[in-house]
């Protein structure tokens, strides 16, 4: 990935990132969760990797994601309108009674193509048989956080999905809340022995994100797992210290200046 | 009334085979083991392997992507309840075209006794908004009410049923749709309303009472969400009371439709048969139903106590 390319998409990420924090600010929602670090994830697949039409959002053999952890779907809504989805107003009523954006993803919405909130592993593997069958290409990219890894149900279709051979699912696991490189050893080795074919990779390095879709395993489906940073660690974000408490404005100003101060320094440094 | 005999199973597997040659973009799922599970033709479905809750995720997926999908989920009584979460956010809160046909009971689990023996499935899927529920009472329906549900726009259960009884409607017939009734005998002194394996109880109890002088309307309810409130209403207005026999428990099912519905509409007196909320035992299909008053002379006895205290 050539310099020009990876700092337009880092600073498409910061731009997401800081309506995102808006977003969940406006919403008096009770923390940023993974909303802030699957950002990078997101906008790679979105402005880099995926086939999409925002002007003609049926397309036939379009690429499709689905966001499993549900909880993001901040990042995921971020990301829509600034494609072209729908209007950026519609941000601001996220999670608010008659709005269109659902604290968790809903089909209704332009541009969401699976439900979040449910294991969307097996959800995805549907969908890339679906697409096959109608072969007119397309892939489906499944976004799954960490945390639900302890559901029973993924690791069903874990199971599943390599005697089917969907060679166009990627299942990313969004390794978060730890920088360190050997942390999803053991995740890794579980995965590939279900049968998958595993790449590690560093979920905030654009040229990293991109290495990791390029090694496949020949007939066995890709899972990579992103390593990423707690929002808190990693971003600085100001995160309401109880799960009941709401983030405040002040956490939201100063989160949004240290974003644009860790984005000047990263610009600084080159 | 012909004597002819089959299982709502194979009436259903007929229809899915049709359904399949006819629509391209029909896909059927077959989750289970690695042992057949069709019991005749060739499904020729996608094998999901035993896990349930994936069969259903991947539903969702491929009606996503535009499919309509059937899960075939023959003796798996405990399917609704594997599966619960994952029916609810992935297929019924998008409100896809997932149909979930189980064969429920005279399965050979039956025998398993009390874990096995889910019979508040019915219950679960009527409380889950957006999805229809259908439990036909012989092939021929369980074949045509299948074939209504390739053109119904949302997600359905159909509890079918492993039993061999005698058929109730005619081959071919086709006068069944998602939210229909069938009136089988009309009467005005009692509105008997049944479903599944319990509606030829239901008609002999007719046969017996009609001797004691007591003509009864019976209704085959196959559709118990959307639920016939019209054909229900327009009965009991001329019979002024009602029994209800279903092969689940009292809670919440086919019960708990009708005295929803004549609470709103039309109060009468609403006596029930069917399993006073409790789990089951082991033993043979037959000695369950007999232990559990599942039976016509149990209906017939119902009836009585009814009729005594009807309206009007």
């Amino acid at each position: 990935m050539n310099d020009a390319k990876r700092d337009a998409l880092e600073k498409t990420a910061l731009e997401v990132r800081k309506d995102v924090v808006r977003m969940s600010g406006v919403a008096k929602s009770h923390g940023l969760s993974s909303a802030l670090t699957v950002v990078d994830l997101l906008v790679y697949l979105y402005w880099e990797r995926m086939k999409i039409f925002p002007r003609e959002r049926n397309a036939p053999g379009r690429d499709r994601l689905v966001l499993s952890s549900g909880f993001a779907a901040p990042a995921l809504y971020a990301c829509l309108s600034k494609l072209g989805f729908f209007e950026r107003d519609e941000l601001w009523s996220y999670r608010r009674l008659g709005g269109m954006l659902q604290g968790y993803p809903d089909i209704r919405t332009p541009g969401v193509d699976a439900p979040g909130g449910t294991s969307g592993l097996g959800i995805a593997l549907g969908l890339a048989l679906s697409l096959r069958m109608d072969g007119a290409g397309g892939n489906v990219y499944c976004i799954i956080d960490r945390e639900e890894m302890h559901n029973g149900a993924v690791w069903e279709s874990i199971e599943a999905a390599p005697a089917m051979m969907p060679l166009n699912l990627v299942m990313i696991v969004e390794y978060g809340g730890s920088l360190e490189k050997n942390a999803p050893a053991p995740l890794s080795k579980r995965l590939a022995a279900f049968g998958w074919h595993v790449n590690v990779a560093d979920g905030h390095d654009m040229g990293a994100i991109e290495m990791a879709f390029q090694s496949s395993g020949g007939s066995c489906p890709l899972a990579i797992i992103a390593i990423t940073g707690g929002s808190r660690e990693y971003y600085g974000a100001f995160e309401p210290r109880t799960p009941d408490e709401p983030l405040s404005m002040d956490d939201i100003e100063r989160t949004l200046s240290k974003l644009d101060i860790d984005a000047n320094k990263r610009g600084g440094q080159e | 009334m012909t004597m002819t005999k089959g299982r709502s199973h194979d009436g259903a597997l007929d229809a899915l085979l049709s359904i399949k040659r006819e629509n391209p973009c029909a896909v059927i799922l077959e989750p289970g083991g690695t042992a057949r599970n069709s019991d005749k033709g060739d499904l020729d479905g996608i094998r999901t392997g035993p896990s349930e809750q994936n069969a259903v995720l991947m539903a969702s997926g491929l009606a996503l992507g535009g499919k309509r999908v059937f899960i075939w989920a023959p003796r798996s009584p405990l399917f609704v309840g594997h599966s619960y979460e994952q029916i609810r956010a992935s297929v019924a809160i998008p409100n896809l075209k997932v149909v979930i046909l189980s064969s429920h009971d005279w399965t050979a689990l039956d025998h398993d006794g009390a874990v096995r023996l889910m019979w508040e499935d019915m219950a679960l899927m009527r409380v889950m908004p957006n999805m229809a529920v259908l439990v036909p009472s012989d092939r021929n329906s369980a074949r045509a009410v299948t074939r209504a549900l390739a053109g119904y726009s949302g997600p359905a259960y159909v509890r079918l049923s492993m039993a061999v009884s005698r058929d109730i409607y005619e081959e071919g017939d086709v006068n069944f749709s998602v939210g229909g009734a069938r009136l089988l005998t009309e009467g005005d002194g009692v509105t008997i309303v049944s479903c599944g394996i319990m509606v030829k109880e239901a008609l002999e109890a007719a046969k017996i009472l009609s001797q004691q002088g007591i003509s009864a309307e019976v209704i085959d309810c196959y559709s118990i969400k959307p639920f016939p409130e019209r054909m229900l209403v327009a009965s009991v207005r001329r019979t002024g009371c009602c029994v209800v026999a279903e092969k689940h428990t009292n809670v919440a099912g086919l019960y708990g439709a009708v005295a929803e519905c004549l609470a709103r509409n039309y109060t009468v007196p609403v006596r029930s048969v069917a399993i006073v909320d409790n789990f089951g035992q082991s033993g043979t299909p037959e000695e369950i139903e007999e232990y559990y008053g599942l039976t016509h002379r149990e209906i017939v006895h119902n009836v009585v106590q009814a009729w005594a205290m009807r309206r009007r």
